[in-house]
This record gives C-alpha cells, sequence and structure tokens, in this order.
C-alpha cells in the first residue's frame, strides 16, 4: 500500500464517531489549557492520562495528542491579547503579537496565527505520514546497542535544551533513571528500592510522577506570584487578516513550516525550540520593512507556525522508535505502555489503526482547531477572567483522583505529595524538572538494552563503538557535550534562551 | 571555607545524598559480570554518575560565585501538600465527596486569597461534578459517603 491508501485507511479509523469525538474533546481541552495560563499541555495530558485507560489505545492517543497541538493553538490567544504565554512555545508569540494587539490589529494577530498553525499541521501531518514509515522500517534492524546509544544521545539533547546548569540537568536525568528502576526487575524478579512496600512493587507510578512534577509543583509555583493583572480589553475587530498581511506572511509561514518540522523531528526538539528558531530566523532574513518587535504580522506567523509543525513531528521519534523528544512525547508513551502497547517500530505494522488513525486525526484536529478558534476566540478570551485561586484547587482535585484511580491506590496519593515537595525544592534550585521525566520513561529501557547488548557480545562493551549507528549516536552525544562545556558557547546559549 | 554558590552547593548535596543512598542500596543486590549485567549493576553506576555530578557541584560552589537560594515560601506549598494528604486520609473512611471538599478547602487556603463562602461553592461545584464525571461518566469505583 502507498502512503495516499494508508491515509485514507487511517481517515476510516479516525472518522468514526467514536474517534471524532475524543478528537474534538483533545482539541477544546488543548486549546482551554492553551488559553489558561498556568495550566500547560504537559499537566494536562498527565492529569488525563488515568481516564483513557478505558478507552483503548486509538481513541486515547487521538485524544492526547489533541491536546498538545491543540494548546499549541490556544496559546498564542493569551500570548498575543494578554502578553502572557498560555504556555511555553508562545514566548515568543507575546513579542510581536501583543504589540499588534496595542496598535489595535489584536484581530489579524489571532487570525494569522491561527492559519499559520493551520497550514504547519497539516504539511507536518504529510511529513509524518510519509517520513516516518521509512523510518519505523530502518529502526525495525536496529541492535540493543543502537538502541541504548539512540536513546543516550535522545537524553543528551534533552539536557542540551533545558535551562541552566549543564551538570544539573544530567544529574536530574539520572535522578529520574534510578527512580524509573524502583520495582521488579524484569530479568531477575529481584525488587529494587522497594523497602518492603508492597506498593512498589510495579514501581513508582508514572502518572504519580507526572502530576507531582507538572501539575501540582506548577500550582504551588503560581501560587507565590501575585494574582495576574487584567485582560487587554481592546476590541479584537476583523479577524481575517488583510490580502497585503497575507502576501507579506506567505513565506514566513512556508519558511517555519518547514523549520518546525525538522526541529521537531530532532531528539530534545518540539515545539519550544522551533518557535524560537524560526522567530530568531525571520529576523535575520524577512524583507524590509522590518518591523520584529513592534509589532511586525511576521513575528505572529513565524513562531505558530513552527510550533504547531514542530508539536506534531515530534511524534515522529516516538512512534517509530520508542524514543520521546519531550516531555508531553514521554507521556505519550507512558499512555501507550499503560494500554499494553511496546513502544517502537513494530506499532506501526501490528497497530496500523493506531498509527495511521493518530495521524489522519491529526489533519482533522487541526481542521476543528480553526473552527474552535477563529469564531470562538471572545469566548476564550473570557475564561481569562476565571481567577486563579478557583483554578488551582479544581488541579487538585483532578490530580488526586487521577493518581489514585491507576491503581486504586492511596498510597499513589501520598506519593504525588512527596514528589511535590521534592520537585518543589528542585526547581528552587534551579534543577528542571523535564530531563528527569524523560530519564524515568528512559530508564528501564536503558538499562534493558544496555544488558541486551552486553549478553549479545559475550560482554564486550566495544559493540557501542563498532556498530556504526551506536558509534555515530555516541559521537554526536558526546560532541554535543563538549561543545556545550565551552565557555564562549555556552554563553551564547544562555544569550539564546535569554531571548 | 564559605559557600559562594549556594543553589549549586545544596543541589550537590542533594545528588550526592541521593546518588549514594542508591549506590548503597543497590550493592545489596547480585552484581553480575560484564556478560551478564545484574540487578544492582545499572543503578550502582547512574548513582555513581550523579554523586559525582553532585561532588562537582558542591565543590564548585566553594570556588565560583553564584545565585543565594529564592526564598521558599512555606506556607503555600505546606498548606498545599497537606491538602493532598488530607484527601488520602479521608477518601477511604469517608467517601469521595467529602474528601473532595475537604481538599478544597483546605488547598484554598495555600492562595493569597481566601474568601469562605466561595471556596466553599467551589469544593460542592467540584465534587458534584467529580461524581458525575469519574463515577458515573467514567464508571471508577469509589464509594461516595462514609460507610456507617
Amino acid at each position: 500500500m502507498d502512503t495516499l491508501s494508508h491515509l485514507a485507511f487511517g481517515l476510516g479509523v479516525a472518522l468514526t464517531w467514536q474517534n471524532l469525538a475524543y478528537c474534538f474533546a483533545g482539541c477544546l481541552l488543548g486549546t482551554l489549557v492553551g488559553v489558561l495560563p498556568g495550566v500547560g499541555p504537559v499537566t494536562t495530558v498527565a492529569m488525563l492520562l488515568p481516564f483513557t485507560f478505558g478507552l483503548g489505545p486509538a481513541p486515547a492517543l487521538i485524544m492526547l495528542a489533541g491536546i498538545y497541538y491543540g494548546a499549541q493553538y490556544g496559546g498564542s490567544t493569551t500570548a498575543i491579547l494578554v502578553n502572557i504565554p498560555g504556555e511555553s512555545s508562545s514566548v515568543v508569540t507575546t513579542i510581536d503579537g501583543y504589540q499588534m494587539a496595542r496598535n489595535g490589529r489584536a484581530g489579524p494577530a489571532l487570525g494569522i496565527a491561527a492559519i499559520g498553525s493551520f497550514i504547519a499541521g497539516c504539511f507536518a501531518t504529510l511529513v509524518i505520514a510519509y517520513f516516518a514509515p521509512p523510518l519505523a522500517e530502518v529502526a525495525l534492524d536496529f541492535a540493543p546497542a543502537d538502541y541504548f546509544s539512540l536513546m543516550v544521545l535522545g537524553l543528551v539533547a534533552s539536557v542540551v535544551l533545558a535551562r541552566g546548569s549543564l551538570i544539573k540537568a544530567i544529574a536530574m536525568v539520572c535522578f529520574g533513571i534510578l527512580l524509573g528502576l524502583i520495582g521488579t526487575d524484569v530479568n531477575t524478579g529481584t525488587i529494587r528500592f522497594g523497602f518492603g512496600w508492597p506498593q512498589l512493587t510495579d514501581g513508582i507510578g508514572f502518572v504519580a510522577l507526572a502530576m507531582a512534577f507538572f501539575g501540582v509543583t506548577d500550582v504551588l509555583l503560581n501560587l507565590e506570584q501575585e494574582e495576574q493583572q487584567d485582560v487587554f480589553a481592546a476590541r479584537i475587530g476583523n479577524i481575517l487578516p488583510s490580502g497585503e498581511d497575507m502576501k507579506v506572511c506567505a513565506p514566513t509561514i512556508a519558511r517555519s513550516t518547514l523549520l518546525g518540522s525538522i526541529l521537531g523531528i530532532l531528539p530534545g526538539g518540539g515545539a519550544l525550540l522551533a518557535s524560537f528558531a524560526a522567530y530568531m530566523l525571520e529576523k535575520k532574513i524577512a524583507k524590509p520593512p522590518r518591523s520584529f518587535g513592534s509589532g511586525d504580522i511576521r513575528g505572529v506567523a513565524a513562531p505558530e507556525s513552527a510550533n504547531n509543525a514542530g508539536a506534531q513531528t515530534s511524534f515522529i521519534p516516538m512512534l517509530t522508535l520508542g524514543v520521546p523528544s519531550n516531555p508531553t512525547m514521554a507521556m505519550m508513551i507512558g499512555a501507550l505502555m499503560i494500554q499494553g502497547i511496546t513502544p517502537g517500530p513494530g506499532v506501526m505494522n501490528e497497530r496500523p489503526d493506531l498509527f495511521w488513525g493518530l495521524i489522519a486525526s491529526m489533519w482533522i484536529g487541526n481542521l476543528m482547531l480553526l473552527v474552535l478558534n477563529l469564531p470562538l476566540v471572545g469566548l476564550w478570551i473570557r475564561l481569562l477572567a476565571i481567577p486563579y485561586r478557583l483554578l488551582y484547587p479544581a488541579i487538585f482535585v483532578f490530580c488526586c483522583i487521577g493518581a489514585y484511580s491507576v491503581n486504586n491506590e492511596i498510597f499513589d496519593v501520598y506519593t504525588v505529595a512527596l514528589l511535590a515537595g521534592v520537585g518543589y525544592v528542585l526547581l528552587k534550585l534551579d534543577c528542571e524538572p523535564a530531563p528527569m521525566v524523560l530519564g524515568f520513561v528512559l530508564g528501564p529501557m536503558l538499562e534493558e538494552n544496555l544488558r541486551r547488548a552486553m549478553m549479545l557480545s559475550f560482554g564486550d562493551p566495544s559493540v557501542f563503538v563498532t556498530r556504526p549507528l551506536s558509534a555515530v549516536c555516541l559521537v554526536l552525544a558526546v560532541l554535543a557535550l563538549v561543545v556545550l562545556a565551552l565557555p564562549a558557547l555556552r554563553q551564547k546559549r544562555e544569550e539564546a534562551m535569554r531571548e | 571555607m564559605n559557600i559562594r554558590a549556594p543553589k549549586d552547593f545544596w543541589s550537590g548535596l542533594f545528588f550526592i545524598a541521593v546518588g549514594t543512598f542508591f549506590i548503597v542500596v543497590a550493592s545489596g543486590y547480585r552484581i553480575g559480570d560484564m556478560h551478564r549485567l545484574g540487578p544492582g549493576m545499572f543503578p550502582i553506576l547512574t548513582g555513581s554518575l550523579m554523586a559525582l555530578l553532585g561532588v562537582v557541584l558542591a565543590g564548585r560552589s566553594l570556588v565560583i560565585d553564584g545565585e543565594p537560594v529564592a526564598r521558599l515560601h512555606g506556607r503555600p506549598i505546606g498548606i498545599g501538600l497537606l491538602g493532598i494528604v488530607v484527601f488520602g486520609l479521608l477518601l477511604r473512611p469517608a467517601g469521595l465527596v467529602l474528601s473532595i471538599i475537604a481538599l478544597v478547602c483546605v488547598s484554598a487556603l495555600a492562595g493569597k486569597q481566601f474568601k469562605a463562602v466561595e471556596t466553599l461553592i467551589l469544593a460542592v461545584i467540584l465534587a458534584g461534578l467529580s461524581v458525575v464525571v469519574f463515577v458515573w461518566i467514567v464508571g471508577m469505583e469509589l464509594p461516595l459517603w462514609p460507610e456507617w
């Protein structure tokens, strides 16, 4: 079967009433959390994970994916109207978006953000459909040593992109790996780090960990800040950008979509990196007259197209290799494993309905989001008026019930409280949770592949450098670390992060 | 000797402590050999890397300057986490409705503004919604009310 007939098959899966409903629910929720500051997509996916158990893998993944790319749409609304990024990948959008709103051009800014996102989303869907299958084909031949090195590279990439100290980020990866090893060792049946607690036999729950670090900890940090200021109340006016605007933005959207798609595939990449890179690129090469920083419409089109493209193509490594490139993808892997599906190149052949259904649903979801965002923008703005003091107890309720429901185990509720306390203190020490969560998910897989590789090579560790792919991955990982450790480049990176 | 980078110093100590803890516990498991790695090997390797990085962080913090630790706000974190623990303590004996109301009321105290009536209304709404969504629609098996 060629790609088009695969897509048609996927559309058949995605267009069932049930999957359409979950796709819509995901997009709606995603827009909602994108709009609400202080509630990001990672938190939402974590909170909803437990409720997807009963759904079956395809609808569960379709809904969770909708939340992720839906949040990219919703995040722009808050960024443009309130100058607060609804979530992290909209940070750049605030620069020119809010200026446009102050100049009375909020409408076109919202419009171009939605249109750019839609075009990028459609393109990224095609990229996944064409690139994922051959990649999975290649990945079927990967040996355990290759997987091990690939995961090391993925972890290093996540470290490179973390804010702040390199050493702290690597130490956090180690912390995540160690927490991930708690529980029964699959090879020998030894219960490790259980300390006699039967609840730890299956390890720390992924849901409890994610909720603690991305739900409760976020709330605790937000509570320290002042209540947010008033919403920018200007009239939004006509949302459709003028023909002139479209003409100016067309090349920007095209370039940013392409750039975002590429950056999304890279390990450690995703929406955040894509939005920053696209903005910088446009600022450098866009045709004059340039007014970046004081309300240039291209400054909205670029990050919004790129973050949506990047959000979607970051599914490629997750779907084909089983290696998550960011915390949200780690959640998706968690969701798959809970459904009893081992993420990796096998998924495409064993569960084509899941794979192609998900891809087709992304395109449908983008269409839904266009409808949800353009005409309904007034409704979303009104949501911004909800004070945080009413919002955060609801997050707590969700987290508690969710954590409990995984195993019907009160122990998991206490785990959330304990880990949230640890996460809070670590954040105060500038230790980011994202590398830790990736380490937690990849830890057991790393160990498993290390053991298999050593077994197959009869205890010869040189297998990691004699297999070409494994060697390339390790060299890249070492290079990335060395380059980052150089003082001059580190300064550049810090500047880039600050911008 | 002065601590010149407190954030690095304390995070370094944390990594040393956790890393050492895992190494000590893991050395009780079989280490195995290069051909067949035992369950103790990988945790010891990872824990060692973590502790080593902690040593670097803590050592460096005595030599180069860094930021002071931001203020830890005891009130939101203490009360917020207390709310979650209260939920856990109440769920089995008192049922879902009462434990949600308790969770909302306790955690609302963690914020800067606390309005008693508003919080109570919010608690009742959230409890009602949870019963409808999680118990009736999703079909989770949770006791709704105290069993006596």
